[in-house]
């Protein structure tokens, strides 16, 4: 028999008898004929288990089935079925979940239209124990950021087999994240990454999956020690891929991690600052702004190395630059700046001054709020694949301000814009690291040579989507731009300049940029400001009704 | 009652006590103030819980607008109207 386009692997361990048909049904029933289902019985202590597997491998030559003689874990079966497959790709089914009938035709599509393809991902949606569809997660295309802090590409995952056995197979060590272990071995090697927008995935959340939710049993409660080994496979991809950081997990949620500085040198940062010695009320306390920011820097930053290029209008108050003097000594720079307004000019100007291998751009109404931010920003801006980096920005009361850049209609927003600090937002996307087209420019970093490479900020941009273009200039040329959830700095936007956009700096970036902002790469086609479109979950529900076929073996009716 | 400070019995107050005064109210400024912030911050939360409520109403109601049936989407949006309402 030649060898199928896709093997599935499915390890199984004493599943209810009616939920393994189920499973093993949904396979049956694909559109897609060519593949393989290797399933392993890890020695399941009911017989049941056994009958119902060697009956569907009766019925179909494809159905292949193996039983262990001994008990060995999730690792062990899944390396068996492994070893038992033959297909080009090898897909990961559980034994409780259930595919939709055009998965694996429409995952074929996708390789066929990119063939570099090594690793192929869908949409998924769960279902409760009384055989509902819930919560349809809408993916974003791929952003190896997220996958650091959250396993988000999690089902369907097919994997070339080739790259499977080059990286080991499953790892013993990570047992309960050893799927997410695998990903990030296989991502690390891949030429292309693939994403189907389609929910192609049913995860069952029965009682001890970790589909389920804490309450009713699953969650961290059902496997807490999957959640330690997701911990140490991330840190282990860090240390592979050359990324300065310490993983810890969230206190709040289980399946969300965290990546902290861990640098081993500290280069030169140059803080680029423009202001035009603006003064306004801060918390009931009349200050000028630039003060007030430099002020912040300097009392709460942890790192050492770094200089402050102020780019500061002539005709500013005198009081202001022996206020930043006082306030910073000998990091202090001051570039005069004599030329009407223009922020890209001004921040251009300041990097001409500046001799720190990161350029930092920051606007003078922000305030520093957390104590390792340049670390955090070099952390990544250290990553060779990162054109810059930002963070999450809250107003003076605490909402949020930006929480990176959305795209509507190829127009940038601030989705989650007013909303209180703490809203996780869809799928966690205000507390995990993770990849946009843009960040906001009040807080940037960027390297220098990236910085020099493009030209800088765009004059053609002088107030407004300078930034935004920035990154966009970056994403162009193959580069990634970051959002940091852990950055967090308060924002007294808009202070010194009205924030109303101009119809012909909107004209001028979609002239420029819409063939790559009206596409969905960072987020999804069926979800629009961060939210799941109505329409699509209508699409989402229709389509995941899914009723089980006649043709059924007697053990599974028994 | 007269102004202690700008009164005759403020003219023999030693130096130090309306230092020790002035010190006083400064920290007193200072107390409100942190009380106002605190305010802000938890006014900020509830403004926020707002906008989100405010977004889902927004969602709902462009939602009922394009549903085709005309006496259903002016039930829908009465319906909205009143839960909108209801929650000011």
């Amino acid at each position: 028999m030649p060898a199928p386009r896709f093997s599935i692997v499915t390890p199984v361990y004493e599943t209810p008898i009616d939920v393994l048909w189920l499973t093993i049904e949904s396979v049956l029933a694909q559109t897609f004929d060519d593949w393989e289902i290797c399933l392993v019985d890890d020695n399941s202590p009911s017989p049941k288990v056994r009958e119902v597997l060697d009956a569907c491998a009766a019925m179909d030559p494809r159905v292949r089935v193996e039983h262990r003689a001994e008990n060995g874990g999730i690792v062990a079966a899944s390396n068996t079925a492994l070893a038992m497959a033959t297909g080009e790709f090898v897909a990961l089914l559980d034994h409780d979940d259930r595919l939709h009938p055009d998965a694996l035709l429409l995952v074929d599509e996708a390789l066929r239209g990119n063939p570099e393809g090594d690793y192929v991902y869908t949409d998924e949606d769960k279902i409760t124990a009384r055989g509902r569809h819930t919560g349809p997660f809408l993916k974003p295309d791929w952003s190896p950021e997220r996958m650091r802090t959250q396993m988000y590409t999690c089902h369907l995952s097919i994997l070339r087999r080739s790259l499977v056995e080059e990286v080991g197979g499953f790892d013993p060590d990570c047992e309960g994240a050893q799927d997410w272990d695998l990903v990030l071995k296989v991502t690390e090697r891949a030429r292309a990454v693939l994403h189907v927008p389609r929910v192609l995935y049913h995860w069952r959340g029965i009682e001890g999956s970790t589909a389920a939710n804490v309450d009713e049993g699953g969650g961290e409660a059902a496997k807490p020690w999957a959640f330690e080994a997701g911990t140490r496979a991330i840190q282990a991809h860090c240390e592979r891929t050359g990324v300065q950081a310490k993983v810890v997990r969230d206190t709040d949620d289980p399946g969300v991690y965290h990546l902290n500085p861990a640098l081993r040198e500290e280069p030169l940062v140059s803080i680029v600052i423009p202001t035009n010695g603006q003064r306004r009320e801060i918390r009931y306390q009349e200050v000028t702004l630039v003060g007030h920011c430099v002020r912040s820097i300097v009392d709460t930053s942890t790192y050492s190395n770094y200089e402050i290029v102020v780019v500061a209008d002539e005709a500013k108050p005198g009081g202001a630059i022996a206020e930043l003097e006082a306030a910073a000594g000998d990091r202090l720079r001051v570039v005069p700046f004599d030329r009407p307004f223009s922020f890209s000019d001004k921040i251009n100007a300041g990097a001409v001054h500046a001799r720190g291998e990161h350029l930092l751009l920051l606007n003078d109404d922000i305030e520093v709020g957390t104590a390792d931010w340049i670390e955090r920003m070099v952390m990544y801006s250290s990553i060779s694949e990162i054109g810059a980096v930002g963070g999450l920005l809250l107003l003076e009361d605490g909402r949020i301000q930006h929480a990176g850049v959305g795209f509507e209609g190829g127009l940038p927003g601030h989705p989650y814009y007013g909303y209180p600090r703490g809203v996780p937002g869809y799928a966690n996307a205000v507390r995990i690291a993770r990849d946009l087209l843009a960040v906001t420019g009040a807080c940037l970093m960027t390297r220098r040579d990236l910085f020099e490479e493009v030209g800088g900020l765009s004059t053609t941009f002088p107030i407004n989507y300078n930034d935004v273009d920035y990154c966009l200039k970056q994403i162009e040329r193959g580069r990634r731009v970051v959002y940091d959830p852990d950055l967090v700095m308060t924002h007294f936007e808009s202070s010194s300049r009205s924030s109303d956009v101009e119809e012909w700096e909107k004209s001028q970036l979609l002239h420029r940029w819409a063939p790559l902002t009206t596409s969905s790469r960072f987020s999804n086609p069926y979800v629009r400001n961060e939210v799941p479109r109505a329409a699509s979950v209508f699409l989402w529900a229709k389509r995941s009704k899914y009723r089980p076929r006649k043709r059924r073996p007697a053990a599974a009716r028994a | 009652m007269p102004d202690p400070i700008n009164s005759t019995e403020a003219v023999g107050a030693s130096q130090a006590e309306h230092e020790a005064e002035i010190a006083r109210r400064d920290e007193e400024i200072l107390r409100l103030r942190d009380l106002l912030i605190t305010r802000d911050a938890e006014l900020g939360q509830v403004r926020g819980q707002l906008k989100i409520i405010e977004d889902h109403s927004e969602r709902m109601a462009r939602l009922v607008a394009r549903i085709p049936i005309p006496g259903l989407a002016w039930v829908a949006s009465a319906i909205l109207r009143v839960l909108q309402v209801s929650g000011r």
